[in-house]
């Protein structure tokens, strides 16, 4: 039952992380069009600016879950590292209790901030006068599944199983860094990271559920 | 206005703005761009480019690692990229061929740091979007800096080559200058996005973002002419990519947040009455700084130092009189000392992943480098001119 959940928790953060990929290739294209618009068309598409950086912020939020799966954040390891397993352990969960602690008071906040624009009406103060709601929810969002993923990795922690995910082998070396290795078998990541597909996720709830 | 807030409005509303600011676009496509560089044959076009041309320089082949991160750093925005971009080839080539391991792999470390210094830049988009001031000025303030970087990183390899000449790898290569000019082609792809990228900003078409969407797509053109862009390397450079955003986009949030709740309870103020009471001279306050960031260095990555600490700095150094632009370009310096001075040096992992050598070792390595890095640190205070000159002089269009 626990499985089920941690699995479904992961599965909704890769999924998550690849509406952040689709994000951050759209408003590179999107900024793509302007130049070429502004330049030769002697026509800025206004907009381009507005939503690419919604979309930013959607990359930012969207893929933190995941990343975080992956051990992907920035981490003091020197110190983890350092101690013997048992203090690294008791550090591990404090600092795992307290991004959780800092993320949900995040989320809170976040929450909050959707709602109110939500209630004003509130509208952006670019020509499209777009409702500011909708990127504010999903940006929101992004910031729960990251505490839900917080917690998962807390319960992973308490039921000593391995709270790392290992990043895909052509990862650039520098991102590699992050992440130790030897924390989760290979093999998870392997079915994990198959491409995405139309039964991709399903599958990813099985491979990690077995993982 | 924000003192009748309540503290969570105030968070998010911050944390809102600085993260879907216009100016901080360019972070995300910059990102990307270098991941898609990454997994194309560029590296190994850099290396037979440019060997050609070293082959009459005393320390030969070791120049490789200097030009390849100058040249890519012209089209990267970050150091951990350009040592790992370039470093992929160079570094096999160089011990294959017997050149000194020590002096190989400190001068990858010292030269891949230039990918922040020399525009374009992560760090520089993130400091002049947490300091308001223009992205283009302080891309252009970087160009000097980095260039005397790098001629230094060379004389230096140059006069420990000459040394020691059992450094050199002993085959001797030769090339005619005929062979020079025709290696140059390997260069095309470097030099194509290095104009698409910094001309369209320098010609005054584009602003910095629009720069890195127009490289986003020159670098997807060269995925694509040198056949290495499938769906396997478009899926892992766009989820990489988004993976190093997010990791960044929380860095910055975090800073922000705390930014703020320092600002709350007066700690910048309490700090610099604190400074001003010392009474320091504008050089003396430099040197603390230097020192301050080296020990958080310690515990903390470079660019999380920076951005937590810019909200009691930046008023400090501007009072005593630097520019915000001259300070950014100090900052980078820190942070790319960061990034070879272990426990958390990007670069060093990056070198490690290439060599399997342990962080210590590679951090020796490196260790000249990080001095000629501190001793030019300690040259840009005493004449800041050396990073003011461009900026100064350039008049922007738009």
């Amino acid at each position: 039952m626990f499985k089920r959940i941690l699995a479904a928790v992961d599965a909704v953060s890769f999924a998550a992380a690849v509406v952040g990929a689709a994000c951050l290739f759209s408003m590179s294209m999107l900024m793509l069009a302007e130049v070429v618009f502004r330049n030769f068309l002697n026509f800025s598409l206004v907009f381009s600016w507005e939503y690419s950086a919604y979309m930013m912020a959607t990359v930012f939020f969207g893929t933190a879950a995941y990343t975080l799966r992956v051990r992907g954040h920035v981490r003091v390891s020197l110190l983890n590292e350092a101690l013997p397993p048992r203090a690294a352990y008791i550090l591990e969960v404090a600092a795992t209790t307290l991004g959780l602690i800092i993320a949900a008071y995040l989320t809170f906040a976040l929450v909050d901030f959707a709602a109110q624009s939500f209630a004003r009406g509130a509208r952006s103060f670019l020509p499209s006068e777009t409702p500011l709601w909708p990127p504010q929810a999903i940006v929101a969002a992004g910031a729960a599944l990251l505490t839900l993923q917080l917690v998962a990795r807390l319960v992973r922690l308490l039921i000593g199983e391995p709270a790392d995910l290992e990043l895909p082998e052509d990862a650039l070396p520098g991102e590699e860094a992050w992440a130790s290795p030897g924390s989760a078998s290979s093999a998870c990541w392997s079915r994990f990271s198959a491409p995405v597909s139309g039964s991709a996720s399903a599958s990813t709830v099985s491979a990690s559920a077995r993982c | 206005m924000f003192k009748n807030m309540p503290v969570e409005r105030l968070l998010s509303q911050v944390s809102w703005n600085t993260l879907t600011s216009t100016e901080l676009i360019a972070l995300p496509l910059f990102i990307f761009m270098a991941e898609i560089l990454f997994r194309t044959r560029l590296s190994s076009s850099l290396f037979h480019g440019l060997a050609p041309w070293t082959t009459r320089l005393p320390g030969r082949l070791f120049h490789i690692n200097v030009l390849g991160c100058t040249l890519f750093a012209a089209i990267s925005g970050s150091s951990a990229a350009t040592t790992a971009t370039v470093g992929r080839i160079t570094l096999n080539e160089l011990l294959s061929r017997g050149y000194d391991r020590n002096l190989a792999m400190g001068s990858l470390a010292g030269a891949g740091t230039l990918g922040f210094l020399i525009p374009p830049s992560v760090i520089m988009i993130i400091y002049g979007v947490l300091a308001q001031i223009s992205i283009l000025k302080l891309f252009i303030a970087g160009v000097i800096p980095g260039l005397l970087l790098a001629a230094t990183y060379m004389l230096y390899l140059g006069i420990r080559s000459s040394l020691r000449p059992e450094f050199v790898g002993a085959r001797i290569e030769q090339a005619s200058w005929g062979q020079r000019f025709a290696a140059l082609r390997h260069l095309a792809p470097v030099l194509f996005l290095v104009l698409a990228v910094m001309g369209s900003m320098y010609g005054g078409i584009a602003s910095p973002t629009e720069a890195a969407a127009v490289g986003v797509f020159g670098a997807f053109v060269v995925s694509v002419v040198q056949r290495s862009l499938n769906w396997e390397t478009f899926r892992a450079a766009v989820m990489g990519a988004a993976r190093t955003c997010s990791m960044i986009g929380l860095i910055i949030a975090g800073a922000v947040f705390l930014s703020t709740a320092m600002g709350f309870l007066g700690i910048p103020r309490f700090v610099a009455e604190q400074i001003s009471a010392m009474e320091l001279g504008p050089f003396q306050l430099i040197l603390l700084l230097l020192v301050f960031y080296g020990i958080l260095g310690c515990v903390l990555e470079g660019l999380s130092s920076i951005v937590m600490t810019l909200s009691i700095t930046l008023p400090l150094v501007t009072a005593a009189g630097f520019d915000p632009i001259w300070f950014g370009v100090f900052l980078v310096l820190v942070v790319e000392m960061a990034q070879i001075t272990p426990p958390v040096g990007f670069n060093l992992f990056v070198i490690q992943g290439l060599t399997g050598e342990s962080i210590g070792r590679i951090a020796r390595a490196a260790f000249p480098f990080f001095l000629i890095m501190i001793t030019f640190t300690i040259l840009i205070a005493i004449y800041p001119e050396i990073v003011m000159f461009l900026p100064d002089t350039v008049v922007l269009r738009g």
